[in-house]
């Protein structure tokens, strides 16, 4: 976690939710996740397991996140995730994005990414790369 | 809520948060608000139910139709000054009301339990028309005792089995309640646990808990100038039942968050504190109290601005550099060096002026 998060000279932070949706109960993953962004001085609200979009969408308006970042191990992934970007952009919060990451298929990320995905990080991304593209992503406005 | 609503509350808080452009005038209006939200504070060590609590509390309230916000501190890392923010996976009961709102904060390296813009935050909830906010403070230790100049009502949370009488004695956590609530009373000892807190309770209240009559002939002949400062500033707040024609006497009521129950009986108590400290001028006092606190904090960030390094740089401000090495090397003491620093900054004012 070496990166520098230039953001830290300022109030402010990079705010991430990070959000188990759906039915799988597995977090181990949201949370080694969440540690690393922590590191990097981000702000990350955990929501816990089992959210339906709708909570996860509220959580995400109510704490104005810069990021979504969603974890599935559940295989629901292609249902899931665009349900969460209609959503968002629904409330009027196309600015608010998502990643995702866990149990995905190689063969799914580019119908994910034209479903409002921002990015996929397959397992075995080690956590610093995650941090780099947040900090290089968010926009500073 | 109207549509779009959370979204613009969210947004007014982050800007009063990062102080983004446009903060000020935010808080211009805020604080310029007749009357604020009621805010109830939640304090207690890590761990007792406080979240739990809080969403307990919140649908209660909810349910009545009022619009109630929750704000959940968090601490931040002393080292990255990130934060991971836990307390909304409790948000269970109270999720599925419109008419609430859920912000978790991280603490931001402030010391004392809350964050530094909390109370800011409280003017801008009450701008959106909320009529209650509800405080969870970080898992508290003995010393994070903010809450109570923020809050119109603190409710300090305990469960069975956290220690014994000496523990409840000790300073911090009982001289902040003025309503105490023992979470998870179904576990054994509860009772224990409540009775431990009444006893220490007793060593500084007399009367019985809730709203008490005072200054009849039978007490009035106590010696008020006997109190430690500790007891005047107890009875600063809940009255002197020497003086005072109405005291209140802290109750401690068992509750079980998870399942809801006694909910509205803590509620109740809660409404009797702040209708009791509102008839009698005390949550005026504690307006003035947090003004005080909100005044001092802006002087002296104002005040200092002209010394402070920038946070995240390297640089010593111009200010105070050449007298950095002389204070580390044994040169001068922090003492001269201030006052030799502040003479200069007068005289570079007045030369200006």
């Amino acid at each position: 976690m070496s990166a520098i998060n230039p953001m830290q000279a300022r109030n402010r932070k990079i705010r991430v939710l990070m959000a188990k949706v759906g039915l799988d109960g597995h977090d181990v993953g949201a949370r080694v996740v969440a540690r690393g962004l922590l590191d990097a001085g981000m702000e990350v609200i955990y929501t816990g397991l089992r959210r339906t979009t709708e909570e996860t969408v509220r959580a995400a308006i109510e704490e104005d996140v810069d990021w979504v970042g969603v974890s599935i191990l559940s295989g629901a992934h292609r249902t899931l995730l665009p349900k969460l970007r209609r959503l968002l952009d629904e409330q009027g919060a196309s600015d608010i994005r998502i990643i995702a990451g866990g149990v995905i298929p190689q063969e799914d990320i580019a119908e994910l990414l034209a479903g409002g995905v921002s990015r996929v990080f397959l397992s075995g991304t080690s956590v610093s790369e995650i941090v780099d593209y947040l900090i290089a992503e968010t926009r500073h406005d | 809520m109207q549509p779009g609503e959370p979204r613009q509350i969210a947004r007014a808080i982050s800007t009063v948060e990062n102080q983004s452009d446009g903060y000020e005038a935010i808080l211009a209006q805020a604080y310029r608000l007749p009357r604020w939200a009621e805010v109830i504070g939640v304090t207690g060590p890590p761990g007792v139910g406080k979240s739990t609590l809080v969403d307990a509390l919140t649908a209660h309230w909810a349910q009545g139709g009022e619009r109630v916000a929750v704000l959940a501190i968090d601490p931040s890392s002393p080292y990255s000054g990130g934060a991971v923010l836990g307390d909304r996976i409790r948000r269970v009961r109270s999720g599925s009301y419109d008419n609430t709102y859920f912000r978790s904060l991280s603490s931001r390296g402030h010391v004392g339990g809350l964050s530094a813009t909390a109370t800011d935050l409280v003017a801008v909830l009450s701008l959106h028309r909320f009529s209650r906010v509800i405080i969870e403070t970080v898992g508290a230790g003995q010393s994070d005792i903010e809450i109570q100049s923020t809050a119109d009502c603190t409710v300090v949370v305990t469960v069975p089995g956290l220690g014994d009488g000496v523990q409840a004695s000790k300073a911090g956590m009982m001289e902040i309640g003025d309503v105490f609530a023992v979470n998870k009373a179904d576990l054994p000892g509860a009772d224990l646990a409540a009775r431990t807190i009444e006893n220490a309770l007793s060593a500084a209240y007399m009367g019985t808990a809730g709203v008490n009559a005072g200054a009849s002939p039978a007490t009035s002949a106590l010696p008020s100038a006997m109190a430690t400062p500790g007891i005047a500033a107890l009875q600063r707040r809940h009255g002197d039942i020497a003086r005072d024609t109405s005291v209140w006497v802290p109750p401690v009521l068992p509750v079980v968050a998870t399942e809801g129950r006694h909910i509205a009986e803590l509620a109740r108590v809660i409404h009797q504190f702040l209708g009791w400290s509102d008839s009698n001028g005390r949550r005026a006092d504690r307006s003035r109290e947090r003004a005080y606190a909100q005044i001092l904090r802006a002087l002296t960030t104002r005040l200092l601005a002209p010394y402070t390094r920038p946070a995240g740089t390297e640089q010593w401000p111009e200010t105070v550099a050449d007298w950095i090495d002389r204070v580390a090397s044994g040169g001068a003491s922090p003492i001269e060096a201030a006052v030799e620093i502040m003479t200069a900054q007068r005289n570079k004012t007045a030369a200006n002026g």
